[in-house]
């Protein structure tokens, strides 16, 4: 009796499959490398529009301002040094010379109208005061967005410990020649930031 | 023996890896100009220079003298003509750079020094009063051609002017025009020649200058 043996044709071979699965991991991780450079990217390129939404907001906020009334005069109301994280870690200088400018605090008058804006660099918040309910005048918070956080990092003479990743890095308030000038600017310890991600206003005082 | 049915003759698998070559090649031509246009126009019309542009308006109507408005009349729709300050970048000296804008803002403005501090402070480099439509003017009309001949920097202010958009309403009113400014940006504090330039443009009509001479 003779045993008839089928030949089954189906399926595939131990070296085809090891062969195919080699030429997919490789494509795979060819492509991953773009994925993830494209990853990174609209990372930072969401930072950056969330940094520019929030400057938009407080230019419009003074700039209208400054556009609707006229600006008759500039003051210093207040500025306060002192170190510029919260909490340490390891030594740092016993002896401190030059404490950090923390925070600004002006009042500008318009016509019929006083403003206060404070700039607050350790808390990482600009206040504005805005005309509220009842015309009463309120002072308004706006915070910088929350863009992750350092744990570890090493901000002039500081090992600072739990910082923000987007913080001031410098600022300044100023009148010159006749023009109000606000200039803010912002760093993020991932996202390089240019000159045109911070604050810049500049309004004439007095122009009629 | 059995014939082997199973596989792709060659001109399968040619033609399939043709069709799928193409497709990805449209893809990849899409996409990627998409992202240079974007960086192209990130520029254009920012809220920094949107300001500027506002308060060179307000300069225009609180302090433009009647020489200024004789000026302005000659931009009626589809004219060609345009009124222009510029800072001369190719000047070694600050003086001769402003030497265009201290003689215009001496014969246009009624208060000089605010117009030409109003152009330091803001680092105006070009300022430029036009017909409302420009779309209107085309050809060798004279602020495009104007525009194309300044200093062949391209896309520069030619590339924001075309990117403009066709601005038919009130293209037939009078006393109704259209201001553009260039303005010259520090990119980092640290490096001063790390600069780039942004433009914006506003408009011009009666409802603003009664709002700004309320």
């Amino acid at each position: 009796m003779l045993k008839t043996i089928l030949i089954d044709n189906k399926g595939m071979s131990v070296v085809e499959v090891i062969i195919t699965f080699t030429l997919v991991a490789t494509i795979s991780l060819s492509l991953l490398n773009v994925v993830m450079t494209y990853k990174d990217r609209e990372e930072t390129e969401s930072y950056k529009q969330e940094i520019i939404s929030y400057k938009n907001t407080i230019t419009k906020l003074i700039q209208d301002d400054a556009t609707k009334y006229i600006i008759k005069s500039i003051e210093k109301v207040s500025e306060t040094k002192g170190k510029l994280c919260k909490q340490y870690e390891g030594t740092h200088p016993s002896v401190e010379n030059t404490l950090n400018v923390l925070s600004y605090k002006i009042s500008f008058v318009l016509t019929d109208e006083v403003r206060i804006l404070t700039i607050d660099r350790l808390n990482n918040v600009i206040t504005y005061s805005e005309t509220g309910k009842d015309n009463t005048r309120e002072e308004v918070d706006h915070p910088l967005p929350n863009l992750g956080t350092s744990s570890k990092e090493r901000v002039g003479k500081y090992e600072c410990v739990k910082i923000p990743s987007l913080r001031i890095s410098d600022m300044s308030i100023k009148e010159e020649n006749g023009f109000f000038k606000v200039d803010i600017n912002f760093y993020h310890n991932k996202v390089k930031l240019e000159n045109r991600y911070g604050i810049h206003i500049i309004a004439p005082i007095n122009f009629t | 023996m059995k014939k082997n049915n199973k596989g792709f003759v060659l001109v399968e698998t040619l033609v399939v890896s043709v069709a799928i070559a193409a497709i990805f090649s449209v893809i990849y031509t899409n996409i990627v100009p998409v992202l240079g246009e974007y960086e192209k126009v990130e520029p254009y019309d920012d809220l920094d220079t949107k300001y500027i542009a506002h308060w060179m308006r307000m300069l225009v109507i609180k302090q433009g003298n009647n020489k200024l408005s004789v000026e302005l009349g000659k931009l009626s729709p589809n004219s060609n003509n345009y009124f222009e300050i510029k800072k001369n970048k190719k000047e070694t000296t600050e003086e001769k750079r402003f030497q265009e804008i201290t003689n215009k803002c001496n014969q246009y403005f009624t208060n000089s020094y605010t117009c030409i501090n109003f152009f330091k402070q803001f680092n105006i480099t070009k300022f430029y009063i036009v017909p409302y439509n420009i779309s209107g003017l085309t050809g060798n009309a004279g602020f495009k051609k104007q525009v194309k001949d300044d200093f062949g920097d391209y896309p520069g202010l030619q590339g924001y002017v075309d990117s403009l958009p066709k601005y038919n309403k009130g293209s037939k009113a009078t006393n109704y025009y259209r201001i553009i400014v260039e303005v010259e940006r520090n990119n980092d504090l640290k490096n001063s020649e790390d600069n780039y330039t942004t433009y914006a443009t506003v408009e011009v009509n009666e409802r603003v200058k009664n709002y700004i001479n309320r």
